[in-house]
């Protein structure tokens, strides 16, 4: 006997979508900034941060695949959608956030391993927080 | 992804400085899934209860806690890849004493226990390695041992903390490929006087 799929599932996927787009949002921006600092300090070395730098566009792809997967793969994505759209939300500004954020993932993994010393990593850090600004927040982060 | 991966249990990021391979997980950036500085995908998987910075003037990995009354909850981080890991962890409280009980999981299969102290068992200003050895903080960072090689067969590395009738605490856990990074982790790991400068 199958547990019943209530409107209480659905929900936790929506708000699981929530917090990894939100915090894939402030992930960006934070990790920039920490890279530019290390960059700036000059230290661990270029090699070191670069691949930090892959290595964290790689994670982002994975948390963009996660909502792909299930948007394109789930027999449930229409209720996350209906129960987005009765929350006041238009899922059409979920996909426009997903893109956008794929383009820097997507970007990050391409053009990290390029970046061959320390001005650099800073131009790419700072092309990185211009385009993801700081998400609103009740308390400093 | 790539290991290591360090996370600093604490209360606020800005309260001490993380070393290279350290990420601090703190109030307002605590949830699975938050993608580390290094690039791994990391972070609690229920609310750990509460946060706390403790002491700034020793090793950043031991400046805070986080801590569990109840059943036990998960710290993850998710592996590149399966196979042989070694881990490290510190637990205890700089300002109090501690209990703790941490347990190593591939997904759901335990590895074993790597600390278990009852109430008050951990004296304080000392913190547990992941051989359950006690070192005061001074101490911790240039004698602390590995457990390990732990065999994984997911990606999918969780420290288990809490589960027991105490205040079970951790400040520490780190987890780093078996053979691979030998040198630059080692050296890393047991040269903190070097800090935030030390080159890797």
């Amino acid at each position: 006997m199958a547990i019943t799929l209530t409107k209480f599932h659905i929900i936790k996927v929506l708000f699981q979508i929530e917090r990894n787009l939100t915090g894939l949002h402030y992930d960006m921006r934070s990790n920039a900034l920490k890279w530019k600092t290390m960059a700036q300090a000059q230290t661990p070395a270029v090699t070191v941060i670069r691949q930090f730098m892959a290595d964290a566009g790689a994670s982002y792809q994975t948390r963009l695949e996660w909502v792909r997967a299930y948007r394109d793969g789930s027999p449930n994505w229409t209720a996350v959608r209906n129960v987005y759209t009765a929350l006041g939300g238009d899922p059409a500004e979920a996909t426009t956030l997903y893109a956008e954020m794929k383009v820097i993932a997507d970007q990050l993994v391409a053009q990290a391993p390029a970046l061959s010393n320390y001005s650099q990593i800073v131009a790419a850090c700072d092309q990185i927080s211009a385009a993801v600004q700081a998400p609103d927040s009740l308390w400093p982060e | 992804m790539a290991l290591p991966q360090g996370l600093n249990l604490r209360g606020s990021l800005a309260y001490v400085t993380d070393a290279g391979d350290d990420y601090a997980v703190y109030v307002g950036n605590r949830d699975y899934p938050l993608t580390s500085t290094q690039g791994n995908n990391v972070g609690w998987e229920a609310n750990p209860g509460d946060m706390l910075n403790r002491n700034s003037g020793i090793d950043a990995r031991l400046a805070g806690i986080h801590y569990r009354n109840g059943s036990a909850i998960n710290l993850r981080i998710d592996l590149p890849a399966t196979g042989n890991h070694n881990v490290r962890i510190a637990a205890g409280d700089a300002s109090a004493v501690a209990a703790t009980k941490v347990e190593l999981f591939d997904t759901t299969s335990s590895l074993g226990v790597l600390a278990s102290a009852g109430a008050s068992a951990i004296a304080s200003g000392s913190f547990r390695d992941a051989t359950n050895t006690e070192y005061s903080a001074a101490n911790w960072p240039g004698s602390n041992s590995p457990s390990g090689p732990h065999s994984f067969s997911t990606t999918i590395c969780r420290f288990a903390l809490g589960g027991t009738a105490n205040f079970d605490i951790l400040a520490h856990v780190y987890v780093e490929a078996a053979g691979g990074g030998g040198f630059k982790a080692a050296w890393a790991r047991n040269n903190t006087v070097l800090g935030a400068g030390v080159v890797l």
